[in-house]
């Protein structure tokens, strides 16, 4: 029981290496104690909550530093896949409006232009694409995670 | 009455209380829980080990208490003993004065409702 509660709230716990760790040694601790009391390990279990709840609340109080990573990661990802996007558009707006061959990779002010020959195989929008995609993604999961710790279930 | 309310209320007398539980001799963190809601429990609500680490983490990060690890008695683990430092025991004094003072404050406030209330139960 006290293994199988330990293992679930440090499966949920979202916090750096060191403060996991002295968690779980105390929740250890506490099963110990409540034992030395005459407490079972299942009424130490009830006393301490659905282990989602109990790492609900220390990822609230302690997750403080990683928290703000996740919003300053997720709004950095957002900017980047904004502007990975809006140069995509840009691009794309470029070669439909004949500003340079579709295949070209670079320009000129005069007639010099560079043309690739042959496919590349993936093309300077589609990565930008790409690129703004993932951006895009990881901006969503970091933010849903920066949200997941700042939701207090009281 | 909402919990918010209570729960934001509570919060702010949470470390001054541990601190002085730990003013009373070296202890752990059963003890202290155990001891927080034997005392505590019917108006705090019962404390849960969620709320209570983290503040103990807190306070040792802060200076206010030391942590000792020793031998536990039973398994043969160890336990982690907490106690005050001169700084803990320094603030818990000033703490203790600001809350004399407080109380007597909120309690100039809340005088006049009082004496409303009971005028009007009369």
């Amino acid at each position: 029981m006290k293994e199988e509660y330990c293992r679930a709230v440090a499966r949920k716990l979202d916090l750096s290496r060191k403060d996991k760790q002295r968690v779980l040694e105390d929740l250890a601790d506490t099963f110990e104690a409540g034992r030395e009391h005459g407490q079972t390990e299942e009424q130490i279990a009830e006393h301490l909550g659905p282990p989602e709840d109990f790492a609900r609340e220390i990822n609230l109080q302690l997750g403080g530093k990683r928290k703000r990573l996740c919003l300053l990661l997720g709004c950095f990802c957002g900017v980047l896949c904004l502007a990975f996007a809006a140069t995509a558009v840009f691009l794309k707006g470029a070669m439909t409006g004949g500003l340079f061959p579709q295949d070209a990779i670079g320009g000129a002010v005069t007639v010099t232009a560079i043309e690739v020959v042959g496919n590349p195989g993936i093309s300077p929008l589609m990565i930008l694409v790409l690129l703004s995609l993932a951006a895009g993604i990881l901006a969503v999961i970091l933010l849903r995670r920066f949200k997941a710790t700042g939701r207090n279930k009281q | 009455m909402e919990d918010r309310y209570l729960r934001q209320f509570k919060k702010g007398s949470l470390e001054m209380i541990l601190l002085s539980l730990m003013a009373q001799g070296e202890t752990y963190g059963y003890e202290i829980i155990t001891r927080l809601n034997e005392h505590g429990g019917g108006v705090m609500g019962m404390a849960r080990e969620g709320t209570i680490y983290p503040i103990l983490y807190r306070l040792e990060e802060n200076g206010l208490i030391r942590c000792r690890v020793a031998p536990a008695p039973a398994n043969g683990g160890s336990r982690k003993y907490y106690s005050l430092t001169d700084l803990g025991e320094k603030t818990l004094l000033e703490l203790a004065e600001f809350w004399e003072s407080y109380s007597r404050c909120v309690e100039e406030f809340l005088q006049p409702v009082r004496q409303r209330r009971k005028e009007e139960e009369l």
